[in-house]
């Protein structure tokens, strides 16, 4: 068990290197010849405008509130999954009303316009 | 602690390192040329799809297009604009690639198992989640406002979709009774290589797959889920001031993604590399990477055909449909999981005393009872859960002019 986590940490640790290669590498290769023009924003193409702090909707933080919410469920839901098979009919009863107070939640959240992206 | 100490210090460690190094290496030789032959599959099927021929002047077929690119992107130029946040800009697509990477750790390939940890499944949907972090890095590094916005959308889709793709794999946990992707792939393996034992197959399993892919193609922002980097409107979104070898890492992470997705719906869905012959000793191994790719490459296909024939949704549209048609589906999934699990595998012991009637765990009646009740709560599920979204006449978005 201890081993399976060693390969995944070196497999990690490959997979940051993985990009970084080919990054380094090519700082030997490719050309560099910077000039003002060229390393200003592209953007659109144009000359940009204005600044970026442009305002966002608050429904993006919204969504990432029910993310929050639904994702800690989710947590809580994959170790019973794991043990369901063996566990009978209580845990079958538990999960459903488990699962309903989730649901009540959706409701609440749809009925109250979180889920709206106006 | 003693295993801790001859890890550590005993005279197989070398051995170990070696063979785990060789191994990470294969794993990334391949995957990298999976990649290369994916992008070449997009554009050439997108070119059919189109009355076109696509790429196919650079060697047979055009199969070496991905060689010529790769050596045109790691000559070019490298642009950091001066208004951009050096590091972040730098470090972005490292984190996107390097987490779309750790995910293949655990994903067989037919019977070639880098690794089996007993929580295989929560492992890949953690790692591979860590993405969306790189996608706000981009967009926000770029100091642009598309590439801003763009990283904003990004976000909000993938944390959106992320939901119920982790819900509709519980489904499948709860069949298999483990995390581990190597048992889930067991799960699905029939002596006789009859496909019918694969999860797809039964109505829990189905509505988890089409709940599970269509999320997946938003994680993986395949059309028609590509807002972030939708470029009609946003140029090209957080990629908008990449260039370069840069560039091709975002590319390279973006079709990683993408095989990642179509390896692993393969295997939890479609019996990885489960086959006819896939158990012979050593032919049995070749046969089975051979099903493994053959029944990947068919689901990216798939990806391919659906990015030619669907228009990219709006925004709006994009956001309820994770919220309000495909969480609630994958909610009432895995309640017909516990049931369809109840009535074909409970006896007495476990309070399910009624279902004895229909003969001992597994028997036919049983499996037919659970077949019509879990097909029926879902089918009625959908057409529900589409009433409830169903709008009358033409919804029309109205953006306010201050906030985007």
């Amino acid at each position: 068990m201890l081993s399976n986590y060693a390969f995944i940490g070196i497999f990690a640790i490959a997979a940051i290197t993985f990009p970084l290669l080919p990054l380094i590498l090519s700082r030997f290769i490719r050309p560099r010849r910077p000039t003002p023009i060229k390393l200003s924003t592209y953007e659109c193409g144009l000359e940009a405008m204005g600044d970026i702090w442009v305002q966002f909707k608050v429904q993006y933080y919204l969504y990432a509130l029910a993310f929050v919410v639904f994702d800690i469920e989710t947590i809580y839901l994959y170790p019973w999954a794991v043990a369901y098979g063996q566990l009978g009919l209580f845990a079958l009863i538990e999960m459903a009303i488990f699962l309903l107070i989730l649901v009540a939640g959706l409701v609440y959240a749809w009925r109250k316009g979180a889920l709206e992206w106006i | 602690m003693r295993a801790m100490w001859e890890f550590f210090f005993g005279v197989g460690w070398l051995a170990t390192l070696t063979s785990y190094l060789t191994i990470t290496t294969a794993i990334l030789v391949a995957g990298s040329l999976v990649m290369m032959l994916l992008t070449w599959i997009e554009r050439r099927g997108l070119g059919y799809m189109q009355d076109r021929k696509g790429p196919n002047r650079v060697g047979p077929f055009g199969l070496f297009q991905p060689i010529a690119e790769a050596i045109k992107t790691i000559t070019k130029e490298d642009i950091t604009p001066t208004d951009a946040d050096r590091w972040v800009h730098f470090l972005a697509p490292v984190v996107i690639l390097a987490s779309t990477v750790a995910a293949f750790a655990v994903i067989p390939w037919g019977n070639l198992i880098p690794v089996d940890i007993n929580v295989g499944v929560l492992y890949i949907v953690a790692v591979s989640a860590v993405h969306t972090v790189g996608i706000l890095m981009a967009g926000w590094a770029s100091n642009n406002k598309f590439a801003l916005l763009g990283g904003m959308r990004g976000v909000a889709q993938a944390i959106s979709y992320e939901i119920p793709q982790v819900l509709s794999l519980v489904s499948i946990v709860m069949l298999v009774g483990s995390m581990s992707v190597v048992d889930v792939i067991q799960n699905q393996m029939d002596p006789y290589g009859n496909i019918l034992s694969w999860h797809i197959f039964t109505p829990v399993g189905l509505l988890s797959f089409i709940v599970f892919w269509i999320a997946s193609l938003a994680e993986g922002e395949r059309p028609p889920f590509d807002n972030p980097e939708a470029e009609s409107e946003l140029v090209a979104g957080y990629m908008t001031e990449y260039g370069g070898m840069k560039f091709a890492v975002l590319f390279l992470a973006n079709y990683l993604t993408n095989f990642a997705i179509c390896a692993v719906t393969a295997g939890v869905f479609l019996g990885g590399g489960n086959g006819p012959g896939s158990d012979i000793p050593i032919l049995g191994t070749l046969l089975s990477v051979f099903y493994f790719l053959a029944k990947s490459l068919g689901l990216f296909f798939v990806m391919v055909w659906i990015r030619g024939v669907v228009p990219r949704l709006r925004i709006d549209e994009l956001m309820h449909f994770a919220w309000k048609f495909l969480l609630p589906l994958a909610l009432v999934n895995i309640f017909s999981t516990s049931l369809w699990i109840a009535i074909i595998r409970w006896g007495a012991e476990q309070g399910m005393g009624i279902a004895e009637a229909l003969g001992a765990p597994g028997s036919i009646a049983r499996i037919a009872v659970a077949w019509v009740v879990t097909a029926i709560i879902n089918v009625v599920a959908f057409f529900l859960v589409a009433r409830l979204n169903a709008t009358r006449g033409v919804t029309t978005y109205q953006a306010t002019p201050t906030a985007v």
